[in-house]
């Protein structure tokens, strides 16, 4: 059925890894458009944030090319706005390691499959953060580098991945 | 202020104190490689140089609250005559200084 979402991968964490991959060899490139969904994703060090990398050819692409921006909604107080460019990854959102400190979002990326094409995703977070508040991120961001991608990376700035649940979904033409 | 040299350094004596660490891949844990190691000592003293020499930023922007609050102190002190938002914001420039 079109718009239906189809399970291409998912990652269960359950003993603390320091990064995780999705898609790689289990990436299916039929579709146009994917959707990744983290859910209840904790850390074991708190104050740390999770980031993330598209994988090229299976392998975290480290060069400094990636850009975004976003904007930090706050149950707590004014909105801000988050912006680079040329960074060596995609900083996602803060991650702390009590039970209630969570993050869980929606992921959508495109131009995976185009090697003439940078690979582009937007993305939204809803988390209770390590200093115990609520807050929302909404955000796009762009791999600026022309070429195919098969898959994204978490990881920890710092530390390891206590638990999560991390799927990757592609969306049926 | 530590150089990225010595951050590395750090984030060396950091990763090796951490091993073994693990990826996740197919819901399988394999151990690090040597290549994984090195860019994860990458990772740690390039987070560390960032936020030395730019977390002022963030955590001015938290600090100075938001507009509409800055206008209520800016409004107030044209009744009273105080300085309320100008001693605010620079404390918070005092408290969060760039490096």
């Amino acid at each position: 059925m079109s718009g239906a979402l189809i399970k291409i991968d998912e990652e269960i964490v359950t003993s603390s890894v320091a990064s995780v991959d999705l898609g790689g060899a289990n990436w299916d490139s039929s579709y146009d458009v994917y959707v990744v969904k983290l859910n209840n994703v904790q850390a074991v060090t708190d104050e740390t944030s999770l980031m993330l990398r598209v994988l090229k050819s299976s392998s975290a692409d480290s060069t400094a090319n990636y850009d975004r921006a976003e904007k930090v909604l706050k149950a707590y107080g004014a909105f801000g706005d988050n912006y680079y460019t040329n960074g060596t990854e995609l900083i996602m959102e803060s991650t702390g390691n009590a039970s209630t400190d969570t993050v869980n979002s929606n992921l959508y990326l495109f131009n995976f499959n185009n090697s003439s094409e940078y690979s582009f995703l937007t993305y939204l977070h809803s988390t209770y953060t390590w200093f115990d508040e609520t807050r929302g991120i909404s955000g796009g961001a762009v791999h600026t580098v022309a070429s195919a991608s098969n898959g994204v990376q978490f990881f920890i700035n710092s530390g390891n991945i206590s638990a999560g649940t991390f799927t990757l979904y592609g969306l049926k033409k | 202020m530590a150089t990225l040299e010595e951050f590395k350094t750090e984030a060396t004596a950091e990763i090796e104190a951490a091993k073994p660490l693990y990826k996740q891949v197919n819901n399988e844990r394999f151990e690090f490689t040597d290549d994984d190691y090195a860019q994860a000592v990458t990772d740690l003293a390039n987070s560390k140089w960032q936020e030395q020499e730019f977390g002022y930023i963030q955590a001015r922007q938290e600090a100075y609250g938001s507009i509409a609050e800055q206008l209520d102190m800016q409004y107030w002190d044209s009744v009273n005559g105080t300085t309320t938002w100008a001693d605010h914001i620079a404390q918070v420039k005092s408290d969060n200084p760039k490096p």
